[in-house]
């Protein structure tokens, strides 16, 4: 077991394609960290660079405290367990599972114990004498991951790994893993693009767009308080609502105007400050389906309120969900299940200021 | 637009009873939701209604009139399928006009005009009409889709899994886009799909199916909080009602369940003593939805409190799901998706038993609709 720190480590391919610019990331010993991002954010190539599948252009990864960039992926003591699940078709499970083992020498006596302990942490055990064909998807993702435990790697990285599976599947998948985390304390790195799966599992989140690191963090952390509106935008379902404005200060009060003059809100002073220490009017207001009070009648009150029109609404036993339209725009509310709207009524969008996000228009970034 | 009554359907294929005993009657106008899984009989019936499947015995009456032995184009029932299934050579205005240039359909082309368009204004094309099928987004062709089986002015629409094949996310967005269009139909609508948040989101009333049988009928609402049978209850929901199996058992004139692990105890609340007074059953599953279970801190009262470990914990959308093991019993719990819980760290659950529903442990049904 081992930490795992990546320092200034950039990645450009031939042709010049950058696909990891400067990334400085340490993933504790013993924790479950998820590598997240949308396609082409860096996020695969950064993952093969820790394996050694991939060479590194300049920086340093070190595991353990050994600087690993000249040690070939054998060296490492990383497992890798991919997407697909690259089993050995002739082998039986067990064969498969004790491949990398015999292959090292490890002594007979303990390939079979570290076999069948895998096994039965991965309760695979009645399938041991089966060929990977006659296996379901689940079973072989479990052969898969076995196979790269059994090895006892210091890091354990994950590539997509429940991405085949069905639904189902993929639910109970993602407690077995965070049980088996739980039970190894093997530091381990999940890569993915669902963000829906990286909430799901991990303790920490690491956010990639574009080859950087947008932020890192726990889920509270990264969840509160984004450091920008890609950060903000791709963090959470149903995804958080944004309303360009334009604002206006006069003697320390800030008001916000909606630029397509819905509305315009007066902001509190612990607001109204981020404001007022900004270079650019152009202010985005950010705010999540789940921070947003929808009420038949103006609150009054001070709050940060809106006017707008139920577009739908859709009541789904759990919770309703209401869309509303707030001058050219949508904004998404998912109200308790008590709540009842119809379409065309009139209703009160009260923002939970505590929950209020400001970005700057221009550049993303949070005030 | 006319009334749908379906009087004691049944559909064999050989020794398979795909559609059994279904009675059903759809209003004027209504939209109806027809819930199940895979195999539950869904898509037969709608066969069955369009003409396609003949019936093995009941009768089919739209408007009041016997359809049996009735031609398909005869019914003036329009259908639309999981995959939009435009032509797509033909612009949105010729894929739309298509159903009524059909050989034998023979409608001047200022009728045809005025229904293309009007379709198209109602739904929201009429800007599209020009464009062909690639040129457009998967919401647009959803559209056209219906656009096309609206032309026709049916009767009766049948819409079978139209978003179903879509990815979560875009099913979300085309959820709520369909449920905008939901006003614009005016046709005695059936909607059948296997996804409860779809039903439960566009149902007028809703029906679920399961082998073949209705299993319950009513609002969305009622079968959420009123679920005739365990199937049904499970089917609604997500994580699904928790089920624990439990003993009645009259203890200082209390009535209480206690779980045969012995690890979990409610008080039977009011409005259930009277349907268990008679005494005849003693056991019995009680099902708990995951939001009317929560983490207890502080004083624990007698019963309606139950202790254990975090077996699991996630955070899904909008809440997060502790999943706890309690006894025997794994109990999933609704919480806020600002929680955090260790794996292994004990637990202690507060439970809202008067929010229960309680089936027979041996028929699964809602002691209520015995």
């Amino acid at each position: 077991m081992a930490e795992v720190r990546l320092e200034h480590v950039y990645k450009t391919y031939r042709g010049g394609v950058e696909a990891v610019i400067d990334l400085n990331l340490t993933i504790n010993d013993g924790e479950f960290l998820t590598l997240l991002g949308p396609s082409g954010c860096g996020k695969t190539s950064t993952l093969r660079m820790i394996v050694g599948l991939e060479e590194i252009t300049s920086g340093q990864i070190i595991i353990g405290n050994r600087v690993v960039n000249k040690l070939g992926p054998n060296e490492r003591n990383v497992a890798l367990a991919f997407e697909t699940y690259a089993l050995y078709p002739p082998l039986r499970v067990y064969d498969n599972i004790a491949f990398c083992l015999r292959a090292r020498g490890v002594p007979h006596g303990d390939i079979d114990r570290r076999v069948r302990e895998v096994a039965t942490m991965l309760d695979i055990t009645d399938i041991l004498d089966r060929k990977p064909a006659e296996l379901g998807g689940g079973q072989k993702q479990r052969v898969s991951l076995a196979r790269a435990l059994v090895r006892e790697p210091d890091v354990f990285l994950m590539d997509e790994p429940l991405s085949h599976l069905d639904a189902a599947q993929r639910a109970h998948m993602r407690s077995e893993l965070k049980r088996l985390h739980a039970r190894t304390g093997r530091t381990t790195v999940l890569v993915t693009h669902d963000q829906l799966e990286a909430v799901a599992m991990a303790e920490r989140i690491a956010v990639m767009d574009l080859g950087v690191l947008q932020q890192v963090g726990a889920f509270n952390d990264i969840f509160n308080n984004p450091v920008n509106k890609f950060v903000a935008g791709f963090i959470g379902e149903p995804p958080m609502n944004f309303l360009p404005c334009t604002a206006t200060s006069k003697g320390g009060d800030v008001v916000l105007r909606a630029t397509d003059g819905s509305f315009s809100v007066k902001l509190p002073p612990e607001l109204a400050h981020k404001v007022n220490g900004h270079s650019s009017n152009q202010i985005e207001i950010g705010i999540r389906p789940i921070n947003i009070v929808a009420a038949h009648h103006p609150n009054g009150n001070g709050a940060v309120e809106v006017e707008a029109r139920v577009f739908t609404f859709e009541a789904l036993g759990e919770e309703g969900q209401l869309a509303a339209t707030v001058g050219d725009q949508q904004v998404l509310v998912v109200t308790p299940a008590t709540e009842h709207f119809e379409r065309g009524d009139k209703v009160w969008l009260e923002m939970q200021t505590k929950r209020l996000h400001l970005f700057d228009a221009k550049t993303g970034l949070a005030l | 637009m006319a009334k749908l009554v379906l009087e004691h359907l049944t559909k064999d294929f050989g020794n398979v009873r795909a559609v059994n005993d279904v009675s059903l009657e759809v209003e004027d106008g209504e939209f109806l939701v027809i819930l199940g899984p895979s195999g539950a009989g869904k898509t037969t019936t709608l066969k069955l209604i369009a003409g396609v499947e003949r019936p093995t015995s009941g009768m089919i009456y739209i408007g009041g009139k016997p359809m049996n032995a009735i031609e398909p184009h005869h019914r003036n029932v329009a259908m639309a399928f999981e995959s939009y299934a435009l032509y797509p050579h033909y612009n949105v205005r010729d894929n739309l006009s298509f159903p009524l240039k059909a050989p034998g359909r023979k409608f001047a082309q200022q009728e045809i005009d005025r229904r293309v368009e009007e379709v198209a204004e109602l739904l929201n094309i009429h800007m599209l009409l020009d464009r062909l099928p690639r040129m457009l987004s998967n919401g647009q062709k959803q559209r056209v889709a219906l656009g096309r089986a609206m032309v026709r002015e049916p009767d009766v629409l049948l819409l079978d899994e139209p978003i179903s094949h879509l990815d979560a996310k875009l099913r979300h967005r085309m959820r709520t886009e369909f449920k905008a269009l939901e006003a614009a139909i005016r046709a005695t609508t059936i909607y059948v799909t296997h996804d409860y948040l779809e039903a439960m989101s566009l149902a007028d009333r809703l029906v679920v199916l399961k082998e073949g049988s209705i299993q319950q009928i009513g609002g969305p609402h009622e079968l959420f909080v009123n679920p005739a049978n365990v199937f049904v209850a499970q089917l609604l929901g997500h994580p699904q009602i928790n089920l624990v199996e439990c003993t009645l058992q009259r203890t200082n004139g209390v009535l209480e369940l206690i779980s045969t692990d012995g690890a979990i105890k409610l008080e039977v609340p009011e409005r259930l003593r009277g349907a268990l007074a008679d005494g005849k059953l003693d056991r019995v599953l009680a099902g708990i939805r995951p939001q009317h279970l929560g983490v207890a801190n502080g004083h624990h009262p007698a019963s309606n409190v139950c202790s254990g470990t975090v077996y699991v914990y996630e955070r899904l959308g909008t809440k997060g799901t502790l999943t706890a093991s309690v006894g025997a019993h794994r109990l999933d719990v609704l919480t806020s998706i600002e929680e955090s819980f260790v794996i292994d760290e004990p637990v202690s659950l507060t439970i809202d038993h008067t929010q229960l529903s309680l089936f027979d442990a041996q028929t699964h049904k809602n002691i209520l609709f015995n």
